[in-house]
């Protein structure tokens, strides 16, 4: 697997989060792993081209059949095989649900199941693929890891952890062909299940994932000129919670959770419920898309619609601490 | 008839004009060739077949027809605009922040936008059970439904198909834009359909093929009866792209980006196929 140095860091920026993703099971392969790629007929949206020339054993493409896909997958996957599967993200999660319950939820078949331009991404092509509820599906089938990285760096890091750990994995794709670079230290301490805090500060604790977390970095930035400190975490595993960080910020008074999906059953909702009973935590105000199907436009549109452009986090914090 | 069939073949020109004028208002790729491959295919329905375009006409009287591969939007935005039931305002707001003309196919019925495509495998039930209710109700509207071949990948499409036979349901008609090339290449190395006239039939579907770009071939598919009882399916035998050369054939042009020398080339082409026909 890649080594992070900063060339290669800006390497895998240029490559986008599906372009990583491709480089990511290619040098796998690379390695001489035995593995499986499956997609439904997006493998040259997965960036699959080399994995289909140089490994044409270890690929099948099943067409648009994205039930199909996750039933394969696990037979592909039954002696233990890491099978990274691929579709758009509404598809891995709404349409093929019951798949993932059975074969990746209840069996707990191998499955690296990569979901792919989720978040506001795909918003321009309507309400059919933009903004999938896919971190709510896989939040409510127990026994899968849910990731959602943020930047190419983390996409990488997400995808060596999740082909070494033996078990169900979902992964969230987020953003366009460029992805923003957050993560510039070389050696970044990526595991599953660890946040990753990005500045530290003790006004206010902002927590995020994907793609969106460029925006709220943008964001503390805006604050700080502002006489804010605000501390960033990086959420990239949504399941399993990192508890710990939780715990951690809980004396602090203000939380705020930002996300590129629907408020319900996302990484806010995850937070949320894990302080519920507790008896110390911050108040927590969830940012996200609020119960509707967003109208069809261009990301920097549907950001600011729903209040989630790096103008807005500021403003919003601002607001929140006020009260 | 030549004159109609004239008429409709001039309407499918003028929509290959009209989708790469669109290029103007667009933000970002647009889906060249599933929109192309189905210009005769919503030019034929439209013009001679759907009895939409009445004024006044009751929802249980009024045709329905289902973009079911919303890809093709494109080419139904064009339709409805050269037949005046989409305003000029209303078709600049194409790929506009906020507009309902989205690059895929959004519900809205108040244009004509039957329901949501894009989201493949799914309309072909919604449109068994429209048929159905017609059948039930003795509504007199007949229900068309557009699919891709790359759909027919989707399993949902054969719960369709088996239930359209079931419920006799011979006031359907699923006409499948076989193109031959989906995403990631042609249908026939990714999932293929061949002998789908047999495959359809076995599942109780009265079955037309015919060449989708020659609309009187089309005319006669749709006008044919069929049979009782039996959905019908006309397979539109198209080509990926078709009236611009680079678009035909190459999957790469599935959804992509038109500007500088290719789009002044396209241009050329359709304008000259406005101007003399293919």
């Amino acid at each position: 697997m890649l080594k992070m140095d900063s060339k290669t860091i800006r390497f895998l920026a240029r490559m986008g989060a599906r372009g990583t993703l491709g480089q990511a099971v290619y040098d796998y392969a690379r390695e001489g792993n035995d593995f499986f790629a499956v997609s439904a007929d997006l493998a040259h949206a997965s960036g699959f081209d080399r994995i289909i020339k140089e490994y044409p054993d270890h690929f099948v493409d099943v067409g648009i059949a994205e039930q199909n896909l996750i039933g394969v997958s696990a037979g592909l996957a039954e002696m233990g095989t890491p099978v990274i599967a691929t579709s758009w993200a509404m598809f891995t999660s709404v349409r093929a649900a019951d798949q993932v319950r059975n074969f990746m939820g209840y069996m707990q078949a191998n499955i690296k199941l990569i979901g792919m331009d989720s978040g506001l991404i795909q918003s321009r092509f309507g309400y059919s693929h933009g903004n999938p509820p896919d971190i709510a599906v896989m939040r409510s089938i127990p026994g899968i890891v849910i990731m959602s990285p943020c930047d190419g760096v983390e996409v990488y890091k997400s995808l060596e952890a999740a082909l070494k750990y033996d078990g169900p994995v979902y992964i969230r794709l987020t953003g366009g062909n460029l992805q923003p670079i957050i993560h510039r230290d070389q050696a970044i301490p990526f595991s599953i299940g660890k946040s990753i805090t990005l500045k530290e500060g003790k006004d206010v604790a902002i927590a995020a994932c994907g793609n969106i977390v460029k925006n709220v970095m943008d964001a503390a930035a805006v604050l700080e000129d502002q006489g804010v400190s605000a501390k960033v975490i990086d959420m990239h595993t949504v399941n399993p919670l990192d508890t710990e960080i939780l715990e951690e910020i809980a004396k602090m008074n203000l939380l705020v959770s930002v996300e590129e999906h629907l408020i319900h059953g996302g990484m806010g909702a995850a937070i949320a419920e894990y302080y519920a009973d507790k008896k110390v935590r911050p108040r927590h105000v969830l940012a996200g898309i609020d119960n509707c199907y967003p109208l069809p436009g261009r990301v920097s549109y549907t950001e600011e619609t729903y209040g989630l452009s790096v103008r807005q986090i500021a403003e919003r914090v601002m607001a929140e601490l006020q009260k | 008839m030549d004159e109609k069939i004239l008429c409709c073949q001039k309407l499918a020109n003028n929509m290959r004009r009209e989708m790469i004028d669109l290029v103007e208002y667009a933000n970002d790729t647009m889906h060249w060739g599933g929109a192309y491959s189905s210009a005769e295919i919503l030019a034929v329905l439209y013009q001679e077949i759907l009895n939409c375009k009445e004024k006044n006409i009751l929802p249980e009287q009024k045709d329905k027809f289902l973009l079911s591969k919303g890809h093709a939007a494109l080419a139904v935005y064009t339709v409805l605009h050269q037949m005046g039931m989409l305003s000029d305002e209303q078709i600049k707001t194409y790929q506009k922040d906020g507009s309902c003309i989205s690059e895929l196919m959004t519900a809205k019925k108040e244009l004509g936008f039957e329901t949501s495509g894009g989201s493949l495998g799914i309309n072909l039930s919604y449109a068994v059970g429209l048929a159905l209710l017609a059948k039930r109700k003795g509504y007199t509207y007949k229900t068309y439904v557009e699919v891709g071949d790359g759909e027919l990948d989707e399993g949902a499409i054969w719960e369709a198909v088996m239930s359209a036979s079931q419920f006799g349901l011979d006031n359907l008609t699923m006409i499948v834009d076989a193109n031959t090339i989906q995403s990631d290449g042609p249908t026939k190395d990714i999932m293929s359909w061949e002998n789908l006239e047999g495959r359809l039939e076995s599942f109780g579907w009265k079955v037309v093929s015919v060449d989708g770009h020659n609309c009187k071939e089309l005319l006669d598919a749709f006008l044919n009866h069929g049979e009782e009882q039996k959905p019908k399916a006309v397979i539109a035998n198209t080509v990926k792209g078709k009236g611009v050369s680079f678009f035909e054939n190459d999957y790469l042009w599935h959804d992509k980006v038109l500007r500088g020398a290719e789009l002044e080339q396209a241009k050329k082409e359709v304008i000259s196929i406005v101007e003399n026909g293919f």
